[in-house]
């Protein structure tokens, strides 16, 4: 066991060195700006990369909600700069279906101003 | 970082039931999340998480988008509420009804149209576009 552990420690001893070793043999590396814009200040857009959310625009968003409200009668849309607005009535069991309708379609945000009969 | 711990309990079942491309993103105080999967439970837990950490989905901060709808080529359901589905001749309500597809009837997905509609083929052979949110993978 013990003459394993000495022999990784000699390998891994090894490596660093010769890692080390081709590190200043190529000092261009540290010097590209390619390598800055690369490496992200904040570590967690490395595990997550953002990609930009996508919003539809308002003549998009006023052409699908019609299809998407449709089944839903007392309920009226509307869209001021990606915001979809929603009124009217609904019932609460009938409310989710709608919202995923409307979430969908990729607005900005929806203010959900129905007012929930039971 | 409020939202995402505001919703940790959606992101993390999110991640557990193995949603495809799943993003999550926060902008301008909303959370943003978009990903697939063929299981429509899966879709409707996610949901019944959201209503119960937002009640009523009033808080206006998420926007949830989970496409559970069926894939080309494959066999979907017919979810409407209790009524039959317009199949229409293209992609949009404002296009000619060919036919309708009944209440909880399978159809055959012939491909999407785009992310609100599909082309679909019933057993009976009449082909047409119908709204996807309607149609659940069988």
């Amino acid at each position: 066991m013990k003459k394993h552990f000495l022999a990784g420690y000699f390998l891994a001893f090894g490596l660093f060195v010769l890692i080390l070793g081709s590190c200043k043999g190529k000092p261009s590396d540290t010097t590209t700006t390619d390598t800055a814009v690369v490496a992200p200040a904040d570590n967690t857009t490395t595990k997550m990369p953002d990609t930009a959310v996508v919003i539809s625009a308002d003549d998009s968003l006023k052409r699908m909600l019609p299809d998407a409200t449709k089944d839903f009668p007392g309920v009226t849309a509307s869209v001021d700069q990606g915001v979809v607005t929603l009124t009217g009535t609904i019932s609460r069991d009938r409310l989710p279906k709608l919202m995923m309708a409307v979430n969908a379609l990729h607005p900005k945000k929806i203010n959900n101003n129905l007012t929930i009969n039971k | 970082m409020v939202l995402r711990d505001k919703y940790k309990e959606l992101i993390d079942a999110a991640n557990s039931a193995g949603i495809s491309d799943l993003k999550v993103r926060e902008q301008d105080n909303v959370l943003y999340i978009d990903g697939s999967t063929p299981d429509g439970k899966v879709k409707d837990n996610l949901w019944n998480i959201y209503n119960k950490i937002d009640p009523d989905f009033r808080a206006g901060d998420l926007i949830l988008n989970i496409d559970a709808s069926a894939a080309a080529g494959t066999k979907a359901k017919v979810t409407t509420q209790s009524s039959n589905l317009n199949i229409r001749k293209g992609p949009g309500t404002d296009q000619e009804i060919v036919g309708k597809a009944a209440h909880n009837e399978i159809v055959t997905v012939v491909s999407k149209a785009n992310e609100q509609w599909s082309l679909i083929r019933t057993d009976g052979g009449r082909e047409g576009y119908v709204y996807t949110q309607y149609l659940t993978q069988a």
